[in-house]
């Protein structure tokens, strides 16, 4: 009896149903999943196995017929194909690959190790290729200690590094799925996850099961890595269309998966594996000991301490000058240097349209001290089916703000850290962050999974856990960094695609951060060189105005674009749960949102702008899974609403959108529905709402910005909510009523808002409006004037 | 109907007139105007914003409302369609009137009736923003005078009416901010094209079977 049979009796019983398949995975929204792999049924076309190839370990390789060995420089014989077939004991020095040469690392049972200072690669470096990914081990292992100067003079590229003018090619072996979702809640204690695709995980691979807690911070998370014992592909269910993986060891906390969303499993071990050394960890590391004063979610919350954990020293590598990269099934752990620019785990550095059949794919970036992967200055490359797991400062980057069609696909980040402090304010502000050497960029002060700075490219099927937001879409008014100059406004660019993304896990930080942040402006100071940014609302800096027509080319940025060539950033088919503050927000600019669904969080979306459409929505605000939250905070600290109205200036359309157990649940709001368990209240304990939570809301604090008709709704439902309607003025019940507050007015095109089945106008209903919000039904008696 | 949790009303749209929701933004003492957001009408704050007036709509059924509080911040936002709109201040017909933002959709009349003491003269003009004279384009329009209320409702938005006891009627359309007519005066309906023939002369922002007229 092996190990499987052993768990067959147990699985038929406990382990069968309930689960969640890819199908049931979501109500409304349809998750593109990735293009299976062609088998490949057996290597060919294998670089190591070429002739004329000459031997590492052989004396008649090297001028002067010395072997390469520890603490010396190795610069490849020129117009040589150098095969290395076993370990190189020893640090070497600085290896160099000439551009007519090239460094072929082989296959070997036992694996092969490489160790350097550092790799210039101006000809090739190659293992594998895809049509022989590497199946047996090869580390490279690159070591270095951090000079105390490594932000303001920083290293050659060479330093720690792999440094590509020519070419790299390292093909590992191709897992699928490298990362997919959990079929069932994974218990504290179990050891075992069914998976909602089949997977050719191996024994002894690392995996993170990814948290499903509210919470996903260094200074509290659930995320969870352990060792693969064994993958069963064949007892799962009668489609059998997942895997059971057993692990080495038990959980120690709760995974969820329902109807609604399910927590995510990514695989982090390859067969090529890029590092740094040990020296690569910080020797400043947080203790984890610090608080702020931060009030949130019912309670003071913890914080990572200031300052800390700023020399992390990994490997890195980096394609420049015209190199090409074609990495996949590559495990990057160790690597990027906290605070350098450009030294991060991978970099397509300034490559423009060169590299447009480059990749990285299909690989893993972790305990990234800077990073995962940057796309800067580089257009057309593809990163998809990557894993991305604890990492300090924003994962999958486009740098300048220049980077376009580009393929950022099905790729999963998790477990993301911020740099200085998380941003936060009062209101819609926050206090600016600058430059400095503890913060190269100010933007990492809300380091997410995901940092989209042009939205011309194509953001597919991600997956985001942790961080200040998943998906950070910040504003550019200009390029930065080495495109300062260039005559383009990115913040003006048309959306390619960006669908069938998720989030979770994140917005922890303020209440106004989200899984989807169309906010924060990013700009260069008036020195022309720092940079400055302000996470929050930037009406100077951070408007958003997709336009068709090109008005710098034609001379003028801040030209207004005209109506008819206006253009909105569509976001379709996007899921975001387990969020205490809003699953999306965009305050930045024109957007369409259609496809969109959101479980468990404070607030479905938040919008600001004079045009924004959502359509087929479903907002789930308490799907009745409890939260896992960090001591201190609550669940009643986490509103639970649906949408609220803003106060001015907009015009905002919902259509064909859902609404389920939203509002909060009291005898004063049984108006439309008296179940029992309708809304949520505030002393369910673990999936409890704020008894502020409303369905809708309306901001009616101002006497200042009041609105015209901004708002207007059709095919709405609401399923067993509470309160369905809430006029908010922060400064309390007992406020004398404003401009706004008698103001506010909706447009319900089908009576299906109102519930009364035909068009009608919704106004205020406070007192001092007095018959201002009425009117004579029939209208045969207003046509006199009554003075 | 009234729903009792927000506080909101709801209004049948089908009930009677056309009803559409609009909006105009009133200006009648840059005083006090000049100070919105500082010395009166704050974002939260505690200044003060009391009423300087009122506006309420025609009619015997309304005859006993006071009516909705004009403020130093005049935005006026709600139900069009009846016969109109009555704008009294405390402190008299205001000797000088500026009406912007105006959001209105065309089928839904909006008339503006104003008290004045009986024999007062006035002179309006229409105005709009951002806009060049031309041999096609207009920016300017003097409204005329009329015979009576009804005219003015039933009008093209460029009249108005001043009865013998000082009761001035104006209706009040949507125009846009980058012309007045081409260049003879134009009464923008919803698929009137804009200036040169781009866009709309109404802008509006339009999804899913949902319109909203956006301010020009």
């Amino acid at each position: 009896m092996n190990d499987s049979q052993n768990y067959c009796g147990k699985m038929k019983k406990k382990y069968f149903k309930p689960w969640v398949t890819f199908s049931q995975s979501s109500e409304r929204v349809v998750i593109p999943q990735p293009e299976a792999p062609t088998p490949i049924s057996s290597q060919s076309n294998c670089p190591h196995l070429e002739q004329g190839l000459s031997d590492w370990h052989s004396t008649d390789t090297w001028p002067g017929g010395v072997i390469p060995h520890a603490g010396s420089n190795v610069t490849l014989p020129a117009n040589t194909r150098v095969i290395l077939t076993k370990n190189q004991n020893g640090i070497l020095g600085y290896v160099s690959i000439p551009s007519t040469s090239e460094l072929i690392i082989g296959e070997r049972k036992k694996g092969i190790r490489l160790k350097a200072l550092g790799i210039s690669v101006e000809g090739k470096l190659t293992a594998g290729s895809t049509t022989c990914p590497i199946e047996t081990k090869i580390r490279i292992t690159l070591l270095g200690t951090r000079p105390s100067d490594a932000v303001t003079n920083r290293p050659d590229e060479i330093v720690k590094g792999i440094s590509v003018t020519g070419t790299l090619n390292l093909h590992g072996e191709q897992f699928y799925r490298t990362w997919t979702r959990l079929a069932n809640t994974i218990h504290a204690g179990d050891n075992y996850a069914l998976l909602q695709d089949k997977v050719n995980w191996k024994p002894g691979h690392k995996v993170v099961v990814v948290t499903t807690a509210v919470s996903d911070t260094t200074v509290w998370h659930e995320n969870e890595v352990l060792k693969v014992e064994f993958v069963d592909n064949f007892r799962y269910n009668k489609q059998n269309k997942g895997s059971i993986v057993y692990f080495k060891s038990s959980f120690q906390h709760d995974h969820l998966a329902n109807r609604g969303y399910q927590g995510e499993v990514g695989l982090l071990s390859r067969t090529i594996t890029v590092s740094g050394g040990k020296d690569s960890e910080p020797t400043d590391p947080d203790p984890l000991t610090c608080t702020q004063a931060r009030w949130m979610w019912g309670g003071p919350q913890k914080a990572p301490c200031q300052d800390k954990g700023l020399t992390g020293y990994g490997g890195h590598i980096i394609i420049h000058d015209g190199g090409k990269g074609y990495v996949e099934g590559v495990e990057l752990f160790r690597m990027g240097q906290t605070n350098v620019l450009g030294r991060y785990p991978i970099h397509f550095h300034i490559l423009g349209n060169g590299c447009d059949d480059c990749y990285f794919r299909h690989s893993s970036v972790h305990h990234s001290f800077y990073r995962c992967v940057s796309i800067h200055g580089t257009h057309n490359l593809t990163v998809t089916e990557n894993v991305g797991y604890d990492v300090t400062g924003y994962c999958y980057y486009l740098e300048d703000g220049v980077e376009e069609d580009n393929t950022i696909s099905f790729n999963l980040g998790a477990f993301i850290h911020h740099l200085g402090e998380a941003a936060y304010g009062g209101g819609q502000v926050t206090a600016l962050a600058y430059q400095s050497v503890n913060l190269t960029l100010p933007a990492d002060v809300t380091a997410s999974p995901f940092y989209i700075t042009n939205v011309h490219n194509r953001i597919i099927g991600n997956a985001a856990s942790g961080g200040w937001s998943g998906f950070a879409f910040p504003s550019l008014k200009k390029p930065i960094g080495a495109h300062t100059g260039v005559n383009m406004r990115p913040s003006s660019r048309v959306s390619l695609e960006i669908d069938g993304n998720t989030a979770h896990s994140t917005g922890w930080w303020w209440y106004h951060a989200a899984g989807f942040y169309f906010g924060g402006a990013l700009y260069t100071a008036d020195d022309g060189q720092s940079l400055i940014y302000n996470a929050g609302r930037d009406s100077a800096n951070g408007s958003r105005s997709p336009c068709l027509l090109d008005q710098c080319a034609k001379g003028n940025c801040d030209a207004y674009c005209p109506r008819q060539h206006q253009a909105w950033v569509r976001m379709t088919n996007s899921k975001a749960f387990l969020i205490p503050s809003g699953g999306t927000n965009s305050w930045s600019g024109r957007m369409e949102v259609v496809g969109y669904e959101v479980h468990d969080a404070g607030l479905a979306l938040e919008a600001l702008e004079a045009g924004f459409w959502i359509d087929d929505m479903l907002v789930v605000c308490r799907t009745g899974a409890n939260f896992s939250l960090p001591e201190g905070s609550r669940a009643s600290g986490i509103k639970g609403s649906g949408f609220f109205w803003y106060d001015t200036g907009q015009e905002h359309i919902i259509t064909n959108s859902l609404f389920r157990n939203c509002g909060y649940r009291s005898d004063e709001f049984n108006q439309y529905d008296e179940s029992p368990d309708r809304g949520c209240s505030n002393t369910d304990n673990l999936m409890s709402c704020h008894q502020d939570s409303t369905v809708f809301g309306f901001l009616t604090h101002s006497n200042q910005f009041n609105p015209e008709g901004m708002q207007g709704t059709k095919n709405i439902t609401f399923d067993n909510c509470g309160r369905r309607y809430r006029l908010h003025d922060w400064r309390g019940i007992n406020a004398n009523s404003t401009v706004s507050g008698r103001l506010q007015n909706w447009l319900d095109v089908d009576g299906s808002a109102s519930g009364l089945g035909e068009p009608v106008i919704m106004g205020s209903g406070q007192s001092e409006a007095g018959l201002w919000w009425h009117v004579e039904n029939d209208g045969k008696n207003d046509v006199t004037m009554a003075t | 109907m009234d729903d009792l949790q927000g506080p909101l009303k709801f209004i049948k749209i089908g009930n009677g007139r056309n009803r559409a929701i609009g909006h105009i933004h009133i200006r009648f003492d840059e005083s006090v105007h000049s100070e919105v957001g500082t010395e009166y009408c704050q974002n939260g704050g505690s200044a003060s914003c009391d009423a300087l007036g009122y506006v309420k709509h025609w009619g015997t059924y309304f005859a006993s409302d006071l009516g909705l509080p004009v403020t130093a911040n005049p935005d006026i936002a709600g139900p069009t369609g009846g016969f109109g709109w009555l704008f009294t201040l405390k402190a008299g017909g205001p000797k000088y009137l500026k009406l912007l933002y105006p959001e209105i959709d065309p089928t839904s009349p909006l008339v503006l009736g104003v008290p004045y003491p009986a024999g007062t003269n006035v002179n309006i003009t229409a105005q709009a923003a951002w806009c060049t004279d031309s041999n096609t384009i207009s920016c300017q329009e003097i409204y005329h005078e009329v015979a009576s209320p009804d005219l003015v409702r039933s009008g093209g938005g460029n009249a108005f009416h001043m009865s013998t006891d000082g009761f001035l009627t104006v209706r009040i359309i949507h125009t846009p901010s980058n012309f007045m007519g081409t260049p003879e005066w134009i009464f923008p309906q919803m698929n009137t094209t804009g200036k040169n023939g781009d866009w709309y002369a109404i802008d509006r922002f339009s999804r899913g079977g949902v319109t909203l007229i956006k301010l020009p």
